[in-house]
């Protein structure tokens, strides 16, 4: 009987292997492997000219520095609201909790209108960044503002479970034992989260660089100055040069890659952290 | 250091969880505080510790009032019921974390450090466990790293939230016998919260019993058992039995029974022996008496004569030692 039964569940597994494979290949592979045959189609010297040239550089250096601002401010307001909402109970906290996951339901360009609604020419707070001659609309603030936004609940949300999870007991040992807030944070709480964090900030990372919607509708589409990678991408595809869009996609591809690496070595890191935590 | 509590009470939202609490701490004293779960023992030590703030009332540690002092000024010993190791800390580095992040003015030289953390590792015999993480521990273990850690800083007072229930029974016997001689030795006053009665009887001085956010009775171990004040006391500390007959209603412990198998002498009721279980020292004897329908429970020692032909099912005779009439 045994091997009847297994050689239908060999069958089983083969055919189900298959279909994965076959919808894998077809969904990511093949799209991922057209980005690299496109891109590379015209040769490595016009992949390297689209992508020295200065437009599509000061898209890079724009990208770059909205990942970097927002992920910086991200963390720091993300292990903010983790450690109220874990550590402390106060009135509100499950309407804050709902909250910080709201950039995930929202329509990314429904933030970008929001943001040019509330700093635009129509606003009233106009006048008031006129006088300190604050551009936010169709300048960098603004795009680092909704980079912001749709990033938030990737840091709060990769700490909130695990610091549920472990409780507050070595913090109040800590305070015990003399220590004061900010030796508790760095010496107790930062070590026992620190995989978590980066697990966090990988996230972050990869959505900030790829944010195409809320951006694309605050950042008015200056060539050389308000354009990040996916705008820049969007552009050279409107103006029918589908090589060098390709081309810009697999730069930000090979970023997202690297992110992907770094992303899956920190969750090995968790789950043995958390694993040793349950013995 | 003496510990003095006044009319303390303490609110969680509607819910009065401590109701004017008084009560005395001697210095050097091992106090139990004893009750069921949910009675406020467990929310008067984190108010002594100071992890709790009281709604109302004061705590004095030796004539000074601490009840708005920082927990950092309290210098109070405290072991969690599940330890609260640093997990990222060794041993070592867990037992000398209190005296690490001093300020610097009052901070030992790293030598003087290490020394005493060492000093600390041998008393809790764990000399050869120095540089292990906490969960490549025992239960027993951490629960000695955890003592040595709140030992480091010289406590004032020692605070011990439920040490031992997690514990399997054998290390937790160990393990009470060596803090009860610990605590003979450096004659620390200390208080420990436990729902256990039998752990409280052996090793604490004096036993607080609580339940409902009130303190229902504070003794020594032998005046509680001799004296409950109530009936909450007298049913917590151990198996009792109810019997009436007629107008005359018996609570005793299993062990405050005489049974015969002769028949009826005064005072003996006459019962039907439903189980019989030898225990050890003990025979616990499951009777049903004639004239009840709930059953009550005797201990006798395993040496009591005739006790080998008794059998289930057979009569015997039965009268309750301590008549305690409610």
């Amino acid at each position: 009987m045994t091997p009847i039964i297994h050689k239908q569940t060999t069958l089983k597994r083969s055919l189900l292997l298959t279909l994965t494979w076959l919808v894998f290949g077809v969904i990511f592979l093949a799209p991922l492997s057209i980005i690299l045959i496109e891109g590379l189609s015209k040769g490595l010297g016009f992949f390297w000219h689209t992508f020295a040239n200065p437009v599509a550089l000061s898209a890079l250096k724009l990208t770059l520095f909205a990942t970097i601002v927002s992920v910086i401010l991200n963390v720091i307001f993300g292990v903010m609201a983790a450690w109220c909402i874990t550590k402390y109970e106060f009135v509100g906290k499950s309407l804050l909790t709902t909250l910080i996951d709201l950039p995930f339901s929202i329509s990314p360009i429904i933030v970008g209108l929001i943001y040019t609604l509330l700093y635009g020419s129509q606003s009233i707070l106009y006048p008031f960044l006129m006088e300190y001659n604050l551009q936010v609309i169709y300048a960098v603030p603004g795009i680092v503002l909704a980079t912001i936004f749709v990033t938030f609940p990737f840091v709060a949300r990769s700490l909130i479970s695990l610091m549920q999870e472990q409780g507050n007991t070595e913090e109040e040992a800590a305070r015990l034992l003399g220590a004061n807030g900010w030796q508790i944070f760095w010496l107790v709480t930062f070590p026992n989260i620190r995989w978590a964090l980066l697990h966090g900030v990988t996230m972050c990372t990869a959505r900030a660089m790829g944010e195409f919607g809320a951006v694309s509708i605050i950042s008015g589409h200056i060539e050389g100055l308000t354009n990040t990678l996916p705008l820049q991408i969007e552009i050279l595809y409107n103006e029918y040069n589908a090589t060098a869009a390709f081309s810009i996609s697999i730069i930000l591809l090979i970023m997202a890659m690297i992110i992907l690496f770094v992303r899956q070595w920190c969750e090995r890191k968790i789950t043995h952290v958390t694993s040793d935590a349950e013995q | 250091m003496n510990i003095h509590i006044k009319e303390l009470n303490k609110y969680f939202n509607q819910f009065h969880v401590l109701q004017n609490i008084n009560l005395d701490i001697r210095k050097g004293e091992l106090i139990a505080l004893l009750g069921p779960s949910g009675c406020g023992k467990t929310s008067l030590l984190r108010i002594i510790a100071g992890l709790e703030q009281p709604s109302s009332g004061q705590i004095f540690f030796n004539d000074q009032d601490i009840s708005n002092k920082d927990i950092r000024e309290r210098r109070i010993g405290y072991m969690f019921q599940h330890f609260a190791l640093f997990r990222h800390m060794t041993v070592l580095e867990n037992i000398s974390f209190g005296l690490r992040i001093k300020p610097r003015k009052e901070r030992p030289s790293a030598s003087d450090i290490l020394a005493k953390s060492k000093h600390l590792l041998d008393m809790v015999q764990l000399s050869n466990l120095a540089d292990r993480y906490p969960d490549e521990l025992s239960g027993g273990q951490k629960q000695r790293v955890a003592l040595a850690r709140a030992m480091a800083i010289d406590p004032s007072v020692l605070l011990l939230d439920e040490p031992f229930s997690a514990l399997d029974t054998k290390v937790r016997r160990e393990l009470r016998q060596w803090l009860s001689n610990l605590h003979h030795e450096i004659q620390l006053t200390s208080v420990f919260v436990t729902h256990d009665q039998e752990e409280a009887m052996e090793i604490a001085d004096r036993v607080v019993i609580m339940n409902k956010g009130v303190i229902e009775q504070i003794g020594s171990p032998k005046e509680i058992l001799d004296t409950p004040k109530n009936d909450f006391v007298y049913h917590f500390l151990g198996e009792t039995n109810h019997f009436s007959v007629g107008e005359q209603n018996f609570t005793f412990r299993p062990h405050e029974v005489i049974l015969s198998i002769h028949t009826e002498k005064v005072g003996y009721f006459e019962a039907t022996a439903i189980d019989i279980r030898p225990l050890g020292a003990v025979t616990k004897i499951v009777l049903k008496p004639k004239d009840s329908d709930y059953p009550i429970e005797a201990q006798v020692p395993n040496t009591t004569r005739n006790l080998s032909s008794l059998n289930k099912g057979d009569k015997v005779y039965f009268r309750p030692i301590m008549d305690f009439e409610i």
